[in-house]
């Protein structure tokens, strides 16, 4: 006797919410920084209107065959054999991220927390919660996501209480930089805003399908898009422009400087909660790797291909641990995301639009 | 061996022979009673009575200690002596008679406290009830105590405590239903829930999985706990225990099923959720904002009494930075001469603490509170004096201990301080970010886990904001319109405007 495993447009909005929030919201203003100059907050809202167009091809896409996963409806469309290359390629890309999250956590806790700890302890505690998140099937994960997403709000607080030390003249005027420069960096937005995609293959588990499921996707891309342009746009008030060229991870310096009455030093407390975010989108992708792989082998279970896909995660993440080649992997990852997030979907939709195929219609 | 084999084997329990099989009684009386002596191997409480109506000898046979001895000479002895006539089913005045031919049934009926009466010369017999129905008074439960509201608590009588149900829910819809369970002991177990209002699925699903047990015997009700509950590992209570009449009802009355068994007086409840461990009838006493007030207490004890040493050594023994320095200078001056790391600290007093309490719990109150007095006033002072533990430990021992018990239910209690000890391990070996995922592994299970289909964590998770009211709060009872979704009951309204006479009032 167990319930069914649905979850409903709430936890579908944090769902996405929770997947696209991760390891990349701390060094988001420097990279932005690097491609807009101090409008890079502009960028972020500019991203956030491209990542709606995105959804909503998401949402098109999957609406056709509301009742299956990528995986299990790529073979309508293009047929077995480039189905299964797909699914393959969306493992790997899956396993990647998942990767790349690893390293970057990382890396992260060493430099700010947990200086001399073995490397491989940090990353078996991520990839045992992980991984006993993901393996409770979605239902879980929609509650779990739904809850913890409380900790926003005061993550949230804390960036506020900075604007106290604001300067506004940092970002003046606003659009130095050209539409230009602005556009040109919202590759660098879109990726730390990747996520959105889990909606292609968790749309057959919402319960309520259609507008609802859309109006959750893009309250998630608000949200997430707001969340992201009101810290970067706290640490570009926060720091001249010459201290945002050599900081790496503003926001926590930022809040290293803050104080509360019996808290000294607020960067462990967001970085605490900063953790639970990466927790959730790490999880995230080895459910889309799992998920995958289950599909592939014709298991009933996800449980053993997720199990599986998190020790293939934890041991590539192994090899790779200075700064320099987790920034290469990164700059591979970003190009590589543009495909899965944005080509393929709008290719099989095309497709499946010229050669009406759709859900019952063979 | 194979696996076929070895599974058929599982499935046929083993069972104490006994000696009696289904047989036909005999036609004189020595015969019968010889053949009853011998099923229960000459025990020497089993007792027989010979008496003559119209010149025809008769036997009266009873298990003596499950007889009550006035009902015997009332309605049994009496009425056949005085009355002198053989026609049983007019005379004796017996609140139930059986006639059987079979002996097997006789013996069933002895060890349930009937009385066999034979007839030489007749096959068939009847079996008289007779049953001693004493208990213990009706008291207090004393680990469920309430400053106002009921203070009757279940008996080891399961027929009495099914009594006190009927007397709160006066409804003819309170259904209750038998089981007997466990192969030797043969324990009345039942479940109870009005039928109409809970879940027909979840019935069902209670029956199927108690008729599933197949064991030897069933001491208590923690037996069926673990034969039906969903999850055994898990380290949280699935099924609420109570000797409360009233908490039963109340939760009965909101589509639940209860289970109580013979010769136990607490009950279980099912399917319940995290918050109803942290409920008390009493909340419904007080005024509504104490009663939420309280509740969010009791929440910030589970809080505390999970986390709190473990924030304490991940504090000290990671982040002291993180406090404010007039605050670290006083931690750490109490810490200086303490030899052990925070965290062998915690540890040496949590088991203190486990101890005193597992020692105090068992004696009589008097030695109890010296062992309180010894264990808290005279160790809680020199241990920190012999620079054993600091000051701070023993401050956070001291409060995760009373945040403990201030848990209404002694399960959830005793899973949440068990909780605590990995927790502390994990704090100590990686900080905050131990903890955090610590804390995270525990809340994953919770949002995971299920009792009969009822998310364990709801109203949180998955999240219903409409129930917080009854929940993490009380408000009013006029504004709990609705029964807790979960539940599935039939009927989703229990409340229908009580206050309206307050609309006709301002005219």
């Amino acid at each position: 006797m167990k319930t069914n495993n649905t979850i409903n447009s709430t936890q579908l909005f944090f769902i996405i919410f929770q997947t696209q929030v991760g390891v990349g919201v701390l060094s988001l203003p420097t990279s932005l920084y690097a491609g807009a100059k101090t409008d890079g907050w502009i960028t972020l809202l500019i991203t956030g209107v491209i990542i709606q167009g995105i959804i909503f091809i998401l949402y098109l896409l999957s609406n056709r065959f509301p009742s299956s996963t990528l995986y299990e409806y790529a073979p309508k469309i293009v047929g077995k054999y480039i189905a299964f290359i797909l699914s393959l390629l969306y493992i790997a890309f899956a396993i990647a991220t998942a990767v790349i999250v690893l390293e970057l956590f990382e890396t992260t806790i060493k430099t700010w927390i947990l200086f001399r700890t073995p490397m491989l302890a940090i990353l078996l505690l991520l990839t045992i919660t992980g991984t006993y998140l993901a393996v409770g099937k979605l239902k879980v994960m929609g509650r779990f996501y739904q809850f913890v997403s409380i900790l926003i709000v005061p993550l949230v607080i804390m960036a506020a209480y900075t604007l106290k030390d604001a300067d506004l003249r940092y970002i003046l005027p606003i659009g130095q930089n050209g539409v230009g420069t602005i556009l040109k960096a919202t590759q660098k937005g879109i990726v730390s805003m990747l996520g959105f995609e889990i909606l292609l293959f968790v749309y057959p588990y919402v319960q309520d399908k259609g507008k609802a499921a859309l109006k959750s996707a893009t309250l998630a891309n608000i949200a997430v898009t707001s969340l992201y342009a009101f810290l970067t746009f706290t640490t570009y008030v926060f720091f001249s422009p010459k201290q945002l060229e050599m900081i790496p991870e503003p926001i926590v310096y930022m809040l290293k400087g803050v104080s509360f009455i019996i808290v000294d030093r607020v960067d462990l407390l967001f970085l605490s909660i900063w953790i639970v975010s990466v927790m959730t989108s790490y999880a995230s992708y080895l459910y889309i790797a799992g998920k995958g792989l289950q599909h592939l082998t014709k298991r009933k279970k996800t449980t053993g291909p997720i199990i599986l896909v998190a020790v293939i995660a934890l041991v590539l993440s192994l090899f790779t641990h200075d700064r320099y080649t987790i920034e290469v992997i990164a700059g591979y990852h970003a190009k590589a995301s543009y495909f899965f997030a944005l080509g393929i979907p709008i290719v099989l939709w095309l497709i499946s639009i010229i050669f009406k195929k759709k859900e019952g219609a063979l | 061996m194979r696996r076929g084999t070895r599974k058929s084997a599982r499935n046929k329990p083993y069972q104490i022979p006994t000696s009696a099989e289904s047989h036909d009684a005999f036609w004189t009386i020595k015969e019968n009673q010889q053949y009853l002596k011998e099923a229960f191997y000459h025990t020497q409480d089993l007792k027989f009575r010979e008496i003559v109506i119209q010149n025809v000898p008769c036997l009266l046979c009873y298990l003596d200690p499950l007889v009550d001895e006035d009902k015997l000479q009332r309605t049994i002895m009496k009425p056949l002596m005085e009355r002198n006539k053989l026609n049983v089913d007019h005379i004796v005045t017996s609140k139930e008679i059986r006639i059987s031919k079979d002996l097997l049934k006789a013996v069933s009926g002895l060890t349930k406290g009937f009385v066999v009466f034979l007839t030489e010369g007749v096959q068939k017999f009847y079996l008289l009830e007779a049953f001693s129905a004493d208990s213990r008074t009706v008291k207090e439960p004393v680990n469920e105590q309430v400053v106002r509201g009921s203070h009757e608590g279940f008996v080891e009588n399961i027929m009495q405590n099914i009594q006190m149900l009927r007397r709160r829910v006066e409804n003819p819809n309170l259904v209750v239903k038998f089981f007997k369970v466990g192969r030797t002991t043969d324990t009345k177990v039942a479940i109870v829930y009005i039928q109409n209002l809970a879940n027909p699925d979840l019935i069902r699903e209670v029956e199927k999985r108690i008729n599933a047990i197949e064991t030897d015997s069933i001491q208590t009700p923690g037996y069926v706990e673990e034969f039906i509950e969903d999850d055994p590992f898990s380290p949280f209570p699935q099924m609420l225990s109570t000797e409360r009449p009233d908490r039963l009802t109340a939760h009965i009355i909101e589509g639940r099923v209860g289970l109580l068994m013979e010769g136990s007086p607490s009950t279980l409840i099912m399917p319940v959720t995290f918050f109803s461990f942290y409920q008390s009838p009493e909340d419904y006493n007080s005024r509504w904002y104490i009663g939420s007030v309280l509740r969010i207490i009791r929440i910030t004890s589970f809080i505390f009494a999970l986390a709190l040493p473990s924030i304490y050594i991940a504090t000290v023994s990671f982040h002291s930075e993180i406090l404010p320095a007039e605050l670290i200078l006083n931690i750490k001056s109490s810490l200086e001469n303490v030899p052990f790391p925070p965290l062998i600290e915690a540890l040496i007093m949590q088991v203190t603490l486990e101890l005193l309490r597992e020692a105090a719990i068992r004696l009589p109150g008097p030695i109890a509170q010296t062992i309180g007095i010894v264990g808290g006033l005279v160790i809680g002072t020199a241990i920190v004096e012999a620079n054993l533990v600091s000051n701070m430990m023993i401050i956070i021992v001291a409060l995760t201990a009373i945040s403990s018990f201030a848990v209404p239910s002694y399960e959830m209690s005793m899973s949440i301080r068990l909780l605590g000890f990995p927790l502390m391990l994990l704090s100590a070996s990686f900080g905050f970010i131990g903890l955090v995922f610590g804390l995270s592994l525990i809340l994953i299970h919770l949002c995971g886990l299920e009792t009969f289909g009822t998310p364990y964590f709801s109203p949180l998770a998955p999240f219903r904001f409409n129930e917080l009211k009854d929940s993490i709060i009380r408000l009013p009872r006029w504004l709990l319109g609705k029964r807790p979704i979960d539940v599935k009951a039939q009927e989703e309204r229990q409340e229908w405007f009580s206050r309206r006479w307050k609309r006709n009032e301002d005219e």
